[in-house]
């Protein structure tokens, strides 16, 4: 349950940093970051690490 | 010009959207076959019975803290002992000599457990930051096997979240945040508690519901580490562990003292298990440089040879806790120490309690791993009797 | 191999200088860094190349925990801030306490120490009552560096405060030290330490202080204590149930208590808050910080896999005892700017086997490393607690006038610091009282 609680919180941050990238205009920068954040995100979402 | 500007955005989110995918391929796949990746463990001659340990602990059942049981029983009656590999999986010594006994042994007198990765789910995760390598190789005569190289603590994929703190239970004493994925600080354990909980509490059912004597339970300890080198042993066991020692040290020649178990520091498996059934428990330490901090890269080369130019430098200068020179300290050291220490607990024992013996004979002991490697007491899977191998 | 080494390290330094002379962000020069690290490696044969994705990935996971609290802690507060609860809680403060200044001063000092030694983390303080507690240094009068200055250093030592200190877990859990004693070994100079800090920065007015009465917006109708204090009660009460009752109390973890915290914040606020929107922009606001999470953890395994960080370790080690007591103020804070909590088990682990090994209290020895370690947490290339406590405060100033403003705590704790260290046998009954 608890668990399940912890994949959905990581989703839901996965999804804002996510729409965040698509939205940016301005900062290249930013976008590079964007993705850097996601990756542990997404690789725990889909249960790799 | 608008649209040349946003044609432009487009291109260069497509173009970092497709490096951030191809980088979580690269990296994430070789972690996911690691996760996934079974060894083959042969049932030798001496194997009677495989068990699991959900057996004992219900709540451990279709989950990654299950794992298997060895049960090595001799013709005749006699005493029980349990060993135990992989506590931390990063710690490899351990389920090499766990598979030494399992695949070789054949026992006389008495019963013996094996377990080969008590903590499966460590045994299957990695530790991040410490760049360790994912797998090793042990060359065999025939070729090699390969191993997982895992972690001190289980996977967060299977016991998540942490706490802020752990409090140990049933001690109350707070432990770091950490050690809820550390099954050397998760004993007694529960039977409904944290994963890991549950799976020192299954070891625990084990040893109580079929009168375990004698438990070992295999590790490895930095070189700078002051516990290392070593039998740590609480009141019950240390007369026991200090004739082992001085057997060892006057018969195969090499040293291995005896450390008590402390009372204060709660969550071992060499306090608990003392405390919390009528087991004499053991704790091995075999020092394993790969482990330690101020060395080289951390390479599969250097997890075998335990050969560093770093550690050597702090040998001379005096602060390492275990003798070491250019010969590094060997895997085949570390399992021959880990073997010759456990076989002599086993013969110590059945000297103090005659109506109890341990008695098995196939097993290698230090000078024979020394000089022949591990490989040589590894057999070959491919090649093993039909359904004789578990994959684990 | 030492050659070898150090030519990575050399590749690694010239990779950040190099990005940072293009105009790059602290965290992107971190990233090219690491990855320059890891390709010089590569070049020399360890790690093997096709190994680099896998450990730029696998690093990224070091922090994954702090980030998820880090994210759902600020969310919370955001959602605390949007309701008007903030404002309505500093209006109150200044109106109970208004006229004892030194009493104000101790009692936010205490406020601002409690959810950090409750958990581990001078962030989660700041997060969670940086804001009021910054507004309500602003009305007494003190300036927004001062401000972010006391918040630094107070939140700093929230970290180390008993129950929960990680440097000192995590240096036990790697030693097999029991971590007992450190109540008082640690609350003493903790609290002292503290009250020092609030006195000397925040007693006197400041005549240019930035934050005046006038300043205080009223909080939105409706508004009124229970609403403000009810979700903060849930986050506290959930942390104390499992410490009163740990083996009836399921494990949720610190993430999962700010998010529950924030739902109840989200339902209780006396005005519609528009959560997608708050949520995308705690994003965006994080984005520095997190992002400097995920880099540390690749940089700090592509250290190891190369032998950078063993060499680094080494060093340590290797310094004669007289020097390396001079040099630890230094090396200590910023092992910690480097490497955050990788520092305490780099260079902490093998420094307290020696030191522990040779006759010095190893409890004591922690506890003096322990109040050395936070400082580290203002300093680049990470900087987390000082760069948090820059933005609760709302200062907006050169990140080196902040530091500076620090310079006497900073000092006097050093001094604590090291006196536990080099003295740890002589105070050993401070670890006595705690059993």
């Amino acid at each position: 349950m608890i668990m399940i609680a912890y994949y959905v919180i990581t989703a839901f941050v996965l999804v804002l940093f996510g729409w965040n990238f698509v939205r940016e205009k301005k900062s290249r920068d930013d976008l590079v970051l964007y993705l850097l954040v996601m990756i542990p995100l997404l690789l725990r979402l889909l249960r790799v690490k | 010009m608008k649209d040349d500007g946003m044609k432009r955005e487009f291109l260069l989110k497509a173009i970092l959207a497709g490096a951030f995918l191809g980088l979580v391929l690269w990296g994430g796949l070789p972690l996911f076959r690691h996760r996934h990746y079974d060894v083959p463990i042969i049932k030798g001659p001496g194997v009677t019975a495989v068990l699991r340990l959900s057996d004992f602990s219900p709540r451990l059942k279709g989950t990654a803290g299950d794992t298997y049981i060895f049960v090595l029983q001799g013709k005749e009656p006699g005493g029980k002992a349990l060993i135990m590999g992989n506590t931390h999986s990063n710690e490899p010594e351990g389920m090499l000599t766990a598979l030494v006994f399992i695949e070789n042994a054949v026992v006389e007198k008495g019963t013996i457990y094996v377990i080969p990765f008590f903590n499966n789910s460590g045994s299957r995760n990695t530790r991040p930051g410490d760049g360790y390598p994912l797998t090793f190789d042990v060359p065999t005569d025939w070729g090699s096997r390969r191993f997982r190289f895992g972690n001190r603590d289980a996977s967060p994929l299977d016991q998540w979240p942490d706490p802020d703190v752990y409090i140990h239970y049933p001690d109350r004493q707070l432990l770091s945040f950490l050690d809820v994925r550390n099954t050397n600080r998760t004993w007694p354990g529960r039977p409904d508690g944290p994963l890991m909980e549950r799976v020192t509490f299954g070891a625990m059912e084990l040893m109580r519901r079929d009168k375990i004597d004698v438990a070992v339970d295999i590790h490895g300890a930095e070189t700078m580490f002051p516990v290392t080198n070593c039998i740590v042993a609480p009141e019950k066991s240390v007369k026991i562990a200090t004739l082992a020692s001085l057997t060892v040290k006057a018969m195969e020649g090499f040293e291995n003292h005896v450390e008590p178990s402390p009372v204060g520091f709660r969550g071992l498996s060499h306090r608990e298990i003392g405390d919390y059934s009528a087991t004499m428990p053991f704790l091995l330490e075999a020092p394993i440089p790969f482990l330690d901090q101020p060395t080289g890269p951390k390479t599969t080369k250097f997890l075998l040879d335990g050969k560093d130019p770093f550690l050597l430098s702090l040998s001379k200068k005096k602060k390492l806790f275990v003798p070491y020179d250019e010969s590094g300290w060997s895997l085949e050291k570390r399992v021959g120490q880990n073997l010759s220490v456990t076989l002599e607990i086993f013969r110590q024992f059945s000297k103090k309690t005659p109506d109890r013996p341990i008695v098995l004979r196939g097993v290698p002991r230090y000078a024979d791993v020394v000089k022949n490697g591990v490989g040589r007491y590894l057999g070959d899977p491919a090649k093993a009797a039909a359904g004789g191998v578990v994959m684990n | 191999m030492t050659t070898q080494i150090l030519i990575i390290l050399a590749v690694m330094i010239a990779a950040y200088v190099a990005a940072k002379t293009a105009k790059l962000s602290v965290e992107l020069s971190m990233f090219a860094s690491a990855l320059a690290c890891g390709v010089a490696g590569a070049f020399l044969k360890t790690p093997p190349i096709a190994d680099l994705g896998r450990h730029l990935v696998e690093g990224s996971f070091t922090y994954l925990d702090v980030i998820l609290v880090f994210f759902t802690a600020t969310l919370f507060m955001t959602i605390v801030n949007e309701s008007g609860g903030v404002v309505y809680v500093v209006r109150a403060t200044l109106r109970v306490f208004g006229k004892k200044r030194v009493l104000v001063l101790l009692v936010l000092m205490v406020i601002v120490l409690i959810p950090g030694a409750l958990t581990g983390a001078g962030s989660v303080s700041l997060l969670v009552v940086g804001a009021p507690v910054a507004m309500a240094l602003g009305r007494l009068g003190v300036s927004r560096k001062k401000v972010a200055a006391i918040l630094f250093i107070v939140a700093g030592l929230s970290a180390a405060a008993p129950p929960v200190n990680i440097w000192a877990m995590i240096l036990c859990a790697g030693t097999a030290i029991p971590y007992v004693g450190f109540e008082f070994t640690l609350g003493i100079p903790v609290l002292i330490l503290g009250a020092f800090t609030v006195l000397v920065l925040g007693l006197k007015k400041d005549p240019g202080a930035a934050a005046g009465p006038a300043e205080l917006p009223e909080p939105p109708k409706g508004m009124t204590w229970w609403r403000v204090l009810l979700p903060f009660a849930v986050f506290f009460g959930l942390v104390i149930a499992y410490r009163a009752w740990p083996f009836a109390t399921p494990i949720f973890g610190l993430s999962l208590e700010f998010a529950i915290a924030g739902a109840v914040a989200l339902l209780l606020s006396p005005k519609k808050i528009p959560f997608l929107t708050l949520a995308r922009d705690t994003a965006k606001r994080l984005l520095p910080l997190l992002a400097t999470m995920v880099v540390v953890g690749m940089l700090q395994q592509i250290m190891t896999v190369t032998g950078v960080r063993g060499l680094l370790s080494f060093a340590v080690i290797s310094t004669p005892l007289v020097l390396l007591f001079f040099l630890l103020p230094v090396i200590i804070p910023f092992s910690e700017g480097i490497l955050t909590y990788g520092g305490a088990a780099i260079i902490g682990i093998p420094l307290i086997w020696f030191l522990d090994s040779i006759g010095f209290h190893a409890t004591v020895v922690i506890a003096g490393l322990s109040l050395l370690w936070p400082l580290g947490d203002g300093l680049p290339p990470t900087a987390l607690i000082g760069r948090l406590s820059n933005m609760v405060s709302g200062y907006e100033g050169s990140y080196k006038e902040f530091l500076k403003a620090t310079w006497l705590p900073w000092l006097v704790i050093t001094a604590v610091g090291m006196a536990m260290i080099i003295f740890s046998s002589k105070l050993t009954f401070l670890v006595k009282w705690s059993m």
